[in-house]
């Protein structure tokens, strides 16, 4: 069995004003990578060419260790996908629902379905149209988890929705997980949610990859030092990746944050997190903003 | 790995259609009463007793009129299509669709596949009114009616075939409709007048005058083959169509 669920390299796609360039990352199996990036960074561009809902100008994607446009039946079979908004329509009920999958997904389980509707308190006969926006994300990711499918892609699924919730999908998809055979690609621009169950971060922005790796040694290493003005002007400007400076003092992402405090042992140097990582990133072409 | 049920698309069509059916029902059913009544009472009751020429010719028309236009109504539960689109529209079905392992092509055959059914089920319940009417009214020309009423609903799903194509293509069924009765109309047009010279024949069946009804069934009895081969051939056209339509990728 191949050891990543998800292989993509060199993938671009061209559009007017915006470019995803050159996109590789891979997610190993049993793993759930947090794919991050602010709006418009180019998460959904990257899924849909992952999906072949786009096409795309150059690269190669291996789902589930089969080439996604060779096999392309075979593989949608074994994934799933929860967008931000569930894709039916209001008329429909768990129970319409589970007999409409019996014809799109041969491995659909009614049983598993009903079951995780019972667990997340969703009526199986009340309309989509009735309930909240909570309870039809739940009920979503209710019929992303019934058909055995062995790669669950969400995009931007936890937006909107109120921390229980969150709390309740993150002990959900951990369950998933215990089935090392399953894995998850989560994008997402809630850190705090990737903190707490990404295994690996793949951090994207204007459709370029910045980062790739493991979480926590993204988090281990990466730190935030802090000092005052004085003391930023004499530090080398390849120490940080950019710096927020205001008149109380400047905060600046840096690295490494062993070496930096190896190089500068006065100064603070703390750890930092995910939302941080981001926010810095992303100004890392002005290098020194407020 | 298990096994899929075509059934399981059918029924989401029928799903997506239920509240269009059931009013496109009550709509027909309203519309029989309303102008089976003046007739019975034309044939019947205190109509029965004005004897003008006029009230002759008020008779036979409607008459025809109250032949047609209920199976016209009842015709509506064949054209579930665009509703559903509509919907679809509204949501992110069309996304959904294109990750899962089904084809294009396979949901246009299903789409169809529903279609057909409710054909088939318009077709005999309008044979069965037909039968009732004529008994009640006079008539019995059963191949000519259903000449007429397979022609209908082969160009009605031809025209609807139009429709979904553009509605996808311009990514709003609201468009969609417009420019396909103008599109549909433009190739009727056309196909028209590369065949005037062989349609002339109809012109005798086009008079609005008291054996308009029999010659109205004279011309769905001379028509009847092609009516079936439109009629027949309208299912593998719209799926061909719908299904190049449905494997378009987002841009």
């Amino acid at each position: 069995m191949d050891e990543y669920a998800i292989e993509i390299k060199n993938v671009t796609k061209k559009y007017d004003g915006f470019t995803l360039d050159n996109v590789s990352f891979s997610v190993p199996r049993g793993s759930i990578m947090g794919f991050i990036g602010q709006n418009g960074a180019g998460k959904t561009t990257t899924i849909k060419a992952m999906l072949n809902v786009i096409k795309t100008d150059g690269g190669s994607i291996n789902l589930l260790g089969k080439n996604w446009l060779a096999h392309e039946r075979e593989v949608k079979e074994d994934i799933a996908v929860v967008f931000d908004e569930i894709p039916f329509h209001d008329n429909f009920t768990g129970v319409a629902i589970s007999r409409m999958f019996k014809g799109i997904y041969a491995n659909w389980s009614e049983e598993t379905f009903f079951n995780y509707l019972e667990r997340f308190q969703v009526p199986r006969k009340k309309k989509i149209g009735k309930l909240s926006k909570g309870m039809k994300m739940k009920f979503q990711i209710a019929t992303a988890l019934s058909h055995g499918a062995k790669l669950l892609i969400m995009d931007e699924a936890t937006t909107g929705l109120d921390p229980i919730v969150r709390s309740e999908m993150l002990d959900v998809f951990r369950e998933y997980l215990q089935d090392d055979q399953n894995s998850i690609l989560m994008s997402s621009h809630i850190t705090s949610d990737l903190e707490k169950i990404a295994d690996s971060v793949t951090f994207i922005d204007k459709g370029k990859i910045l980062l790739s790796g493991n979480k926590d040694e993204i988090l281990e290493y990466h730190g935030m030092l802090r000092c005052a003005k004085e003391q930023f002007q004499e530090l080398d400007k390849e120490l940080y990746v950019s710096a927020r400076v205001s008149d109380f003092g400047v905060d600046a992402l840096v690295k490494d944050r062993y070496d930096a405090k190896r190089n500068n042992p006065d100064l603070l140097i703390e750890k930092t997190t995910l939302e941080e990582i981001m926010l810095f990133y992303v100004n890392r072409e002005k290098k020194e903003w407020s | 790995m298990g096994k899929k049920s075509g059934w399981g698309l059918i029924f989401k069509e029928f799903y997506m259609s239920k509240t269009y059916l059931q009013n496109s029902a009550f709509a027909m059913l309203i519309i029989s009463i309303l102008v089976v009544l003046p007739l019975a009472s034309f044939r019947y009751g205190n109509l029965r007793l004005i004897t003008s020429d006029e009230a002759e010719l008020f008779y036979t028309m409607a008459v025809m009129y109250g032949k047609y236009i209920p199976v016209y109504m009842f015709s509506m539960v064949c054209f579930t299509n665009m509703e559903a689109g509509i919907k679809e529209e509204s949501t992110k079905w069309k996304r959904f669709r294109l990750v899962t392992p089904v084809s294009g092509f396979q949901y246009a055959f299903y789409k169809y596949a529903f279609t057909f059914m409710m054909s088939c089920i318009m077709i005999a319940g309008s044979m069965i009114y037909f039968i009732i009417f004529d008994a009640l009214f006079g008539g019995d020309n059963r191949l000519g009616e259903l000449g007429l009423v397979i022609g209908m609903l082969g160009a009605f799903l031809l025209l609807e075939t139009v429709m979904l194509v553009y509605g996808e293509f311009l990514g709003s069924y609201d468009k969609a409709g417009l420019a396909g009765v103008l599109t549909f109309f433009c190739i009727f047009g056309l196909v028209g007048y590369l065949f005037r010279e062989k349609l002339v024949i109809l012109a005798d069946f086009m008079q609005l005058e008291d054996q308009a009804l029999l010659n109205m069934e004279k011309l769905g009895h001379l028509i009847f083959p092609y009516a079936l081969i439109l009629f027949l051939a309208a299912y593998p056209i719209g799926i061909f169509f719908v299904g190049l339509v449905y494997k378009r990728r987002e841009k």
